[in-house]
């Protein structure tokens, strides 16, 4: 078993390990350890990588592995954490929130009030949360879920379009609320 | 080489040296009233100890230590397997998942304190109160979640999927010798727990006679222990 006992870095953050994963991926010495979200935050785990690996994670407490995150590297081998996709519910808002054309007018009160509304909405239901644009994105464990927000957010059904979609999900930065 | 090693890895050296090998190795278990806990726990500790590996419990309730004093009773004054006070109850008094995700300082105090004076166990098993479907750890509190249930609520249970039943580490179903008497279909059963579960495993167990127990309690060895030997065995 190897065992990892810290996080090196991430290839999407740090251009001398991205550099470093472009040369040893061309060589397939790349290999990739697969979790899900729920278990990003474990320091202490087990797991087996794409090209058989047996890991044993023990990592410092309040370690977060996120998606791309570097577990391990020498001159033969790099191990990526690779976080699997879920899916999630995409509320499109049909204005941007950085504008105010909620009701065609420049009218600050009605934005605040639509974000309020959605953002209760969504908390009272313990959900992450991940801001991108005009779009809120939480994850659902089921798409049966959708009927449930289109009517509780049936208000605002001229404003506010909600699709699925099954994306790595990241929650952002103090919005990685516990889930039920 | 060198060059690609962050400057803060000396660090991180001394984090896991300092922090990390003082934590004790943690499983959470939970699962709804009745579905086994208890008596899971009480069918794992022996075969633990049978391996030489030492065990704290802490067990939640609601209202009230019943848990903990029957495994007080049973496992350390009846079978002297550990000491009496490696048994803790907490009586949560409200909703028993507030306790072991929403804000488990409590559990966490617990387990702290059981660390600072037995620092050579092996591992500690917490024990949520019982509780619904979407029960779940705080990574904060366990490293690995055992969800148990039992086959009583129909063969439809895994998939009703929630959270508890899709993202613990281990499904434990429990009381598979009364299956037949109320209809409930073991192939079924399995077939929906490989589709929810996909790559994640899941057990039959009968708590009353330890039947499956074997294989649960051979999960949390290789998963949580990493197949280490016991404290107690190592020779320094």
């Amino acid at each position: 078993m190897l065992t990892i006992t810290s996080i090196l870095g991430n290839i999407k953050k740090d251009p001398i390990l991205n550099q470093k994963y472009e040369e040893l991926f061309q060589k397939n010495l790349v290999e990739n350890v697969i979790i899900q979200r729920s278990e990003s935050e474990k320091v202490r785990m087990r797991k087996t990588s794409d090209k058989g690996t047996d890991i044993g994670f023990i990592l410092p407490s309040r370690s977060r592995l996120k998606d791309r995150d570097v577990v391990f590297l020498d001159t033969a081998k790099m191990i990526l954490v690779e976080l699997s996709t879920e899916l999630v519910a995409v509320l499109s808002l049909k204005i941007s929130l950085s504008s105010s054309k909620y009701t065609g007018q420049n009218n600050n009160s009605d934005l605040i009030n639509m974000a309020i509304k959605i953002g209760h909405t969504i908390g009272n239901l313990h959900r992450p949360l991940k801001l991108e644009e005009n779009k809120i994105i939480f994850p659902i464990q089921s798409i049966d879920e959708i009927d449930l927000f289109q009517r509780l957010l049936s208000h605002l059904k001229d404003h506010v379009v909600i699709n699925t979609d099954n994306i790595i999900f990241e929650p952002d930065q103090g919005f990685d609320i516990h889930e039920h | 080489m060198n060059r690609w090693i962050p400057k803060c890895l000396l660090l991180n050296f001394f984090i896991y040296f300092s922090v990390s090998l003082s934590r004790i190795p943690r499983i959470g278990i939970g699962g709804p009233v009745g579905s086994g806990k208890t008596m899971l726990i009480e069918q794992m500790v022996p075969i633990l100890k049978h391996e030489g590996y030492d065990v704290g419990i802490i067990s939640n309730d609601v209202v009230s230590k019943e848990d903990a004093e029957r495994m007080r009773k049973n496992l350390a004054t009846e079978k002297g397997l550990m000491p009496e006070d490696l048994v803790i109850g907490i009586a949560t008094g409200g909703c028993p998942h507030t306790a072991v995700r929403e804000d488990p300082s409590i559990n966490i105090s617990v387990v702290e304190e059981m660390e600072i004076k037995h620092p050579n166990l092996d591992l500690i098993i917490i024990e949520s109160g019982g509780d619904n479907i979407t029960t779940t750890f705080s990574p904060a509190l366990a490293d690995y979640f055992i969800y148990i249930i039992d086959v009583s609520g129909g063969d439809k249970y895994p998939r009703k999927r929630g959270l508890g039943i899709e993202t613990c580490d281990l499904l434990v179903i429990n009381k598979i010798d009364i299956a037949s008497f109320i209809g409930a279909d073991l192939g079924v059963m399995e077939r929906d727990a490989k589709i929810i579960r996909r790559d994640k495993p899941f057990v039959f167990v009968n708590s009353k006679t330890g039947q499956g127990v074997r294989e649960a309690t051979d999960y949390v060895i290789k998963d949580v222990l990493f197949n280490a030997p016991p404290k107690s065995k190592i020779k320094i």
